[in-house]
């Protein structure tokens, strides 16, 4: 009996109404984390003007380059690796929601913690690899920018040029540090709060 | 029962692992059969990203999708262009280019087949998506709120595990290429293939890729310190044809010149391009043929010449010895460039001369032909 009181002691302790916030923070920010990391690879982050035209973000591209359609097996490479960032990322949204509805409903649990503090160590790692190939496709296009000319037994051949703009979307969720991976950072902060309470008071 | 599903499940985890290590060492050493996620759309629409593509070791020929491997983690599946001696030129069907030539030893495999990506992955992530719905059902609605201190954790890991594992294989199956963008675009490049004088100019023949002439924006001649431009042009396909004023060509003439430089600056569909251009000039005297009493003078020159023609007409004597009847002077005739000028020498005695006379080059040039005519 007394077993039984101490059990029920902890668990009112470990559900209290301020857990419940914290989790609740927790998890709005996990859905935000994950929702603006799938932005980031749905958006467009750079346009390119002049004789190549093209529209770039991470999951797909457009490029005409003097007026033909062009594919780049770099680019390519890329929108199919987003393709795995999303999934993470869709893992992350899921258990979030999944988080938000059972606190909301008082279905608490205390594996909820657990599935917070694992997806918010996913998006960190997947964040990583979702930087490292923005840098890459930020390589690859800036490439293509520049003067287009050659020296060939015509003469000098000039065949344009190509300008790089970064769009807005890039700025906001790519600037020095990444807007994704703050967001990313506090949910583990806070969902790493959420699993050190969740170790100290589990049986 | 539980046998059984033991049994499948192991079963299922053994071929996975046989298609990670078919599709993984693959790319290191040549296996018989090879499995390869398509990740770029250069082979649309024969193959698509996310389509399996089934390889196998052995001969190719022109035609044939290849798999090449420039390092152990970069692999390519294109199409056989080219078959030269110990290289291979291989083209994406979308791609506008052909690849850089590689050579045979890099060829690993030949495509035999493909399973569409909707035959496989739709079908995986829906059970992926089912049977993850199945266990956090489970694992939430099912489970006790608080689970033992042995337990804890043991969901982080497994799905930090998991995860990890799937980024490992994705990045593994799906590497990177080197970054050679701008030699997939294609730019319009123009080469000069051949430059022919031609009567009072010059014709250009460019082998032309991904543009065409549009005009001719200045074409300049230049010679010694004087400059003409060209009076007139003609384009055709990847054809140019200029037209250089006859006074460049005089005034090269005057000086003794044997090229004369043309300049020209020609836009294109995209861009431009200028070249400059050495033309080398052969100067040719007169040519000068008879048949039979009509007497022609060819001018192959781009000037004009001033030739004197005379005409001696000669019979014989009671004594056998010549005797000049008459002179005719026809005076000084303009032979214009490329031209000929012909005159019809009448019968006025037995034999006649028929003398030229004009300056070639500084020299003065005289030229003599006998004339007999045919007694009736």
């Amino acid at each position: 009996m007394c077993l039984e009181v101490r059990k029920f002691l902890r668990e009112r302790k470990l559900f209290s109404k301020k857990s419940k916030r914290l989790t609740l923070l927790a998890s709005l920010v996990g859905l935000i984390a994950g929702f603006l990391s799938f932005l980031a690879t749905i958006l467009p982050a750079y346009e390119v003007s002049g004789v190549i035209r093209g529209i770039f973000a991470l999951s797909w591209y457009y490029v005409v380059a003097f007026n033909n359609r062009i594919f780049l097996n770099v680019l390519d490479t890329i929108s199919f690796l987003t393709v795995i960032v999303n999934v993470a990322n869709f893992f992350v949204i899921a258990s979030s929601i999944l988080a938000i509805v059972l606190t909301l409903k008082g279905k608490e649990n205390g594996l909820i913690f657990e599935l917070l503090f694992s997806s918010s160590l996913v998006y960190i790692m997947y964040s990583g690899l979702l930087l490292g190939i923005f840098r890459v496709m930020s390589r690859e296009v800036l490439s293509l920018a520049g003067v287009y000319s050659e020296v060939t037994s015509a003469g000098l051949l000039f065949s344009g040029r190509a300008h790089i703009h970064e769009t807005l979307f890039s700025k906001i969720l790519f600037p020095i540090i990444p807007l994704p991976l703050i967001v990313g950072f506090t949910y583990l902060t806070l969902s790493s709060i959420l699993m050190i309470r969740y170790l100290k008071f589990s049986s | 029962m539980k046998i059984k599903r033991k049994y499948v499940q192991t079963a299922v985890y053994a071929i996975f692992i046989l298609l990670l290590i078919i599709a993984g060492l693959g790319r290191v050493v040549s296996l018989p059969v090879f499995l390869f996620i398509v990740s770029g759309k250069s082979m649309l629409p024969t193959l698509h990203p996310g389509d399996v593509v089934i390889a196998i070791r052995g001969p190719f020929g022109k035609g044939d999708i290849i798999v090449w491997c420039s390092t152990p983690i970069y692999c390519v599946a294109h199409r056989v262009q080219k078959l030269g001696n110990g290289f291979v030129i291989t083209k994406g069907d979308a791609n506008p280019l052909e690849d850089p030539p590689i050579p045979t030893s890099m060829v690993m495999y030949k495509v035999i087949g493909k399973i569409p990506n909707y035959l496989w992955l739709t079908p995986l992530l829906s059970l992926l998506i089912y049977l993850s719905y199945k266990r956090i059902y489970a694992i939430f609605i099912l489970k006790p709120k608080v689970v033992k201190k042995e337990k804890v954790l043991r969901l982080t890991t497994t799905v930090i595990a998991l995860f990890i594992l799937f980024n490992v294989s994705a990045l593994l199956l799906t590497p990177l290429p080197a970054g050679i963008a701008r030699y997939y675009i294609p730019k319009p490049n123009v080469e000069l293939k051949t430059i022919t004088p031609i009567e009072y100019g010059v014709l250009m023949v460019y082998n032309i890729r991904f543009t065409r002439i549009v005009n001719v924006n200045k074409c300049v001649t230049y010679l010694l310190n004087e400059t003409y431009y060209c009076t007139y042009w003609k384009i055709r396909n990847n054809t140019l044809s200029l037209r250089i004023p006859e006074e460049a060509y005089q005034y090269a003439y005057l000086k003794g010149a044997n090229r004369l430089s043309i300049m020209v600056n020609v836009s294109l569909e995209n861009g431009w391009f200028t070249g400059n251009y050495t033309i080398p000039l052969t100067w040719r005297k007169l040519e000068i043929s008879l048949n039979r009493t009509l007497i022609e003078v060819s001018n192959s020159n781009p000037i004009p010449f001033n030739m004197s023609v005379r005409i001696l007409y000669i019979n014989y004597s009671s004594t056998g010895k010549p005797k000049l009847v008459m002179v005719q002077n026809l005076g000084s005739i303009i032979i214009k460039p490329y031209s000929t000028w012909s005159y019809a020498v009448t019968e006025k005695s037995a034999y006649a001369y028929v003398e030229l006379e004009y300056v070639f080059r500084g020299e003065k040039v005289f030229e003599r032909k006998k004339i007999v005519f045919e007694k009736v």
